[in-house]
């Protein structure tokens, strides 16, 4: 058997949002990550994928027009959603255009991009697997990183979760400094990720916890045992509520 | 999924019920009060926001807002703070436009909590409508705080969003999440300018804090 906790469950590698999941419901990390029981991707989901293309695209073509843009990203949307029963689709889909206008309003002045969707991977001190994730928009002449994210309210600053997948980013290249920007239908604006050394060591604590908790046992529903599931949480799917049932009993 | 809420407070056009005598009152001009005998109005519940509030008199409302993607907020530091909401409500007539609601009484949030259940279960119906409440009545409450009043509100049908209501009125908190460290202010994070153009910066690895 091996040492590495993660191995002996299958894990290969972390990510910013399972360290986020983690500590925000061990529970669900533990259907999802261990169990394999993925949720469905909500129109929510679809909309910041969709509206991330069409923002992609008018940065790699500064010439290209906002409405350009949009059709694209609109375009992205419906193929995603194409078999969504979600009765907010229609009504989440016509928030694209005024997110996509906002966040290229926002991003444009920083120039055209040198990468997009930059895979990056990052050891943390005594964690045996390595975290990995994809950096939106990397503006190597500016020596930062540009995370987007939509929202249907625009945020008064950088929730937890955004700090530490920040913290993972600034510290695979290189200390880079790493902003978010956050387009809603109505707004757009930046922020900066602050102190990213103390988001860092909040990753690297959630992580050792992690380690320390797959340790236990090379048994997923042993590791269960352990925990309580709280479904009132948003996060849980029909799939994973119906999947936590049956591994929890309750 | 029910909402995870628990004074109402004072915004600039603010709607309130006091659950001591069980009354809507909203202010003036002059921020005098006026009381409102009937209510029907709006209610933009779809926008609804749930979070930490702490009325204290003669301050301004405290809010630590859960995040937009549902996750509760933590629990401020400090006594007092409950779980609130804050909810736009529209009047032409009654209101005179857009007035904000908030509270994190028990008796508020449990009737807010009702409707909100109705509004979802009916909402699928009514796709892109908002709907239309009417203040039924209000109960009595007798507990060890003496006699509260919890409002019954109804909703009478469904309209097509107004104008008025189509733009989304920033709600934004006030408080810091405890254990929180960042150099944002109170008010919140300052945003950064983009850099500039002609002057791009050093290699950042030469200029790194390590």
């Amino acid at each position: 058997m091996t040492a590495n906790p993660f191995e002996r469950h299958g894990l290969a590698h972390l990510s910013a949002s399972q360290l986020n999941l983690y500590r925000a419901s061990p529970a669900l990390w533990v259907v999802e990550y261990l169990l394999k029981v993925r949720g469905s991707v909500g129109v929510a989901a679809h909309c910041g994928t969709s509206v991330e293309a069409g923002v992609a695209a008018g940065l790699l073509d500064p010439a290209m027009a906002v409405e350009d843009c949009t059709a694209i990203a609109q375009k992205r949307y419906r193929e995603l959603t194409l078999l969504s029963g979600d009765a907010r689709r229609d009504e989440k889909g016509a928030e694209i255009p005024g997110m996509v206008g906002h966040a290229l309003e926002a991003l444009r002045p920083y120039g055209v991009p040198s990468a997009t969707q930059q895979r990056i991977e990052v050891r943390l001190d005594d964690v045996a697997v390595p975290v990995i994730g994809f950096k939106d928009f990397s503006f190597d002449a500016h020596g930062l990183d540009v995370d987007l994210k939509t929202s249907a309210r625009l945020p008064s600053q950088m929730s937890q979760e955004h700090r530490v997948q920040g913290a993972i980013y600034f510290s695979a290249s290189g200390n880079r400094e790493q902003r978010f920007c956050y387009a809603t239908k109505a707004k757009g604006t930046v922020y900066r990720l602050e102190e990213p050394h103390e988001a860092l060591a909040q990753a690297r604590r959630i992580a050792l916890a992690m380690s320390r908790l797959l340790a236990l046992s090379a048994d997923a529903a042993e590791i269960a045992g352990l925990l309580v599931p709280d479904y009132s949480q948003f996060r849980w799917s029909a799939e994973t509520r119906a999947a936590g049932r049956d591994l929890y009993g309750i | 999924m029910p909402l995870n809420i628990g004074s109402s407070g004072e915004a600039a056009n603010y709607l309130k019920f006091n659950a001591k005598s069980g009354r809507l009152a909203i202010n003036d001009a002059e921020g005098d009060q006026i009381e409102i005998a009937n209510l029907t109005a709006i209610f933009d519940l779809e926008r609804i926001v749930t979070g930490w509030l702490r009325f204290r008199e003669g301050q301004a409302p405290e809010r630590l807002l859960d995040h937009p993607n549902g996750d509760s907020a933590p629990r401020p530091e400090g006594e007092g703070f409950k779980r609130g909401f804050v909810l736009q409500v529209y009047s032409r007539n009654a209101l005179g436009g857009v007035r904000e609601m908030s509270g994190n009484s028990l008796h508020l949030c449990n009737a807010v909590n009702a409707l909100y259940a109705d509004w979802e279960a009916g909402r699928d119906e009514h796709r892109g409508q908002v709907p239309v409440v009417v203040l039924d009545s209000v109960q009595p409450m007798k507990d060890r705080y003496g006699t509260n009043y919890r409002p019954v509100f109804r909703i009478t049908k469904w309209v097509e969003r107004p104008a008025d209501l189509v733009e989304v009125v920033a709600v934004e908190s006030n408080v810091q999440a405890p254990g929180t460290r960042t150099a944002a202010q109170p008010s919140g994070q300052k945003p950064v300018a983009p850099p500039s153009q002609s002057q791009p910066q050093a290699d950042p690895l030469m200029s790194s804090e390590f």
